[in-house]
């Protein structure tokens, strides 16, 4: 199998793992929308306050639960499962990028809904453009957090407690992907260019992806 | 606070910090080298 | 272990020096009695970012040669860099609130870059503690170094994009308003933590190759196969 091969068939194992027996969107986003409700409740009621802060909890939230949708239970590994993939010659480099593929496309769908939902509950003013400018730092978002996620969660493959030491890991590292995400959508509201954060995110991305594709034998043999 | 109490409570903190990591190396090599 | 002890020796009668000269040189005419906290804050700040420099330059060697002493000199420089940044911190909020109202201020991207290593540096120390095996310990915690390295660069520059375009300029107090000899201290004490540094480095690699030493042996490669009996092979 070629590497793209192998990388689609990971993706695609992944994705339709987490549909049969993942919680990712049945229990994650819902939770993540209840977060929603609880902002404006302990900000107090001021409706022009909360149509301001609308994208920016967006945001948060999206890190916040974004990181246990990266750190979802259905790619944790077993041992067994590792040694199967070493032994059928499944390239670890593609593993990362397969992973990568199947996390942001279950992020994307995350944020999307969440966005809607804010949308929905905080009734922000949103400036032309803010629905194109939303798909292409969701997309962004989506693989840098995906990234940083698939790579936490394979240095803490197998010990305790790893959901909350890998979010440890991941959030301090995500800064970049949060302040290019949000000021790229307030950038619109300023009239100033998105292109500063669109940049800073897809050079996040390029060079997580670098460093992950550099670092997957490595890791490989860490997780051991 | 008056201004020399604080800055002689944060000194006194810091250094208390450095010489309390300083005394646990001390006990933590004492400990492995028996 | 004689060199160990010299070594604190001499950093502690530097740090003595040092403090002898925070606490005498004439204050800030602005600042006051505050301007004296420089002399911890710029050298706490300044091991910080060494101590982070030494945890990545370990962990990127030890992927590469696989020597133990790499790993040791990233572990033990991490535990230090916490230490040094929590201190620096502190002692910038402090200084931050007295002197300008607010503790934290969200401009200078160097201080929330200190605050994202901080963390960083508390996700490899724990990382670390969650594994037993000195071999997998390395492994991990290297690879987490080396995603570090390339990261925390960005963090800085995001949040430097970040402050231009907000136009908030920083708050934080330099030195240019100083009188020389508290700049002259305050170098100084950038010495003397330094030696400081290296004196800690030193007992703390040294406790680590002391206790990695007396581990009881893990499973090594290959206990799974036995070798076998002579006389029990039959058929070959």
């Amino acid at each position: 199998m070629s590497f793209w091969t192998q990388t689609i068939e990971i993706a695609r194992i992944d994705l339709r793992v987490e549909r049969r027996l993942g919680d990712t969107l049945r229990i994650v986003l819902p939770f993540a929308v209840v977060a929603l409700l609880v902002f404006p409740l302990a900000l107090g009621i001021e409706l022009a306050v909360i149509s301001r802060i609308g994208p920016a909890v967006f945001w948060a939230l999206g890190i916040l639960f974004g990181m246990q949708v990266a750190l979802r239970q259905s790619v944790t590994d077993s041992q067994e499962r590792r040694d199967l993939h070493a032994l059928a010659g499944v390239d670890p480099a593609a593993r990362f990028v397969g992973r990568i593929i199947s996390g942001g496309v279950l992020m994307m769908v995350f944020l999307l809904v969440l966005f809607l939902a804010m949308v929905l509950l905080y009734g922000p003013a949103l400036p032309e453009g803010s629905w194109s400018t939303m798909l292409i730092s969701s997309a962004l978002f989506s693989v840098g957090l995906a990234e940083l996620g698939t790579l936490a969660g394979e240095v803490t493959t197998g010990l305790r407690n790893r959901t909350a030491l890998a979010s440890l890991i991941v959030a301090p590292l995500a800064l970049p992907l949060v302040i290019g995400a949000s000021q790229s959508l307030e950038a619109l509201s300023r009239g100033t260019g998105i292109l500063t954060w669109v940049l800073l995110m897809a050079v996040t991305d390029l060079t997580l992806a670098v460093v992950g594709v550099g670092l997957a034998r490595p890791l490989e043999e860490a997780t051991r | 606070m008056s201004e020399t109490v604080v800055v002689a409570g944060t000194f006194a903190i810091s250094y208390a910090l450095i010489l309390a990591y300083s005394v646990y190396l001390h006990r933590r090599r004492q400990k492995a080298g028996s | 272990m004689t060199r160990i002890r010299v070594l604190f020796g001499v950093a502690a009668a530097a740090m003595a020096v040092g403090l002898w000269f925070a606490l005498t040189a004439p204050p800030d005419t602005l600042q006051g009695e505050y301007s004296r906290l420089i002399n911890i804050h710029v050298p706490s700040l300044w091991l910080a970012f060494l101590a982070f420099g030494l945890t990545a330059l370990g962990s990127i060697m030890w992927l590469w040669k696989q020597k133990q002493h790499w790993d040791r000199l990233a572990s033990a420089s991490a535990e230090i860099g916490v230490l040094f940044t929590a201190i620096g911190l502190f002692t910038g909020m402090v200084w931050g609130n007295a002197v300008w109202g607010r503790a934290w201020d969200w401009g200078d991207p160097r201080l929330t870059t200190t605050a994202v290593m901080f963390f960083v540096y508390l996700g490899y120390l724990a990382l670390r503690n969650a594994v037993d095996d000195p071999l997998v310990k390395a492994r991990r915690s290297s690879v987490l170094g080396a995603i570090a390295v390339v990261q925390v660069p960005l963090v800085y520059f995001s949040v430097n994009l970040f402050r231009t375009l907000h136009q908030t300029q920083s708050i934080r107090p330099d030195g240019s308003t100083m009188p020389s000899e508290m700049l002259v201290a305050m170098l100084i004490n950038v010495a003397a933590f330094t030696i400081l540094y290296v004196a800690l480095m030193a007992a703390r690699m040294d406790i680590a190759r002391v206790e990695e030493m007396s581990r009881e042996p893990g499973t090594l490669a290959g206990d799974a196969i036995k070798a076998p009996k002579l006389n029990e092979v039959k058929d070959v």
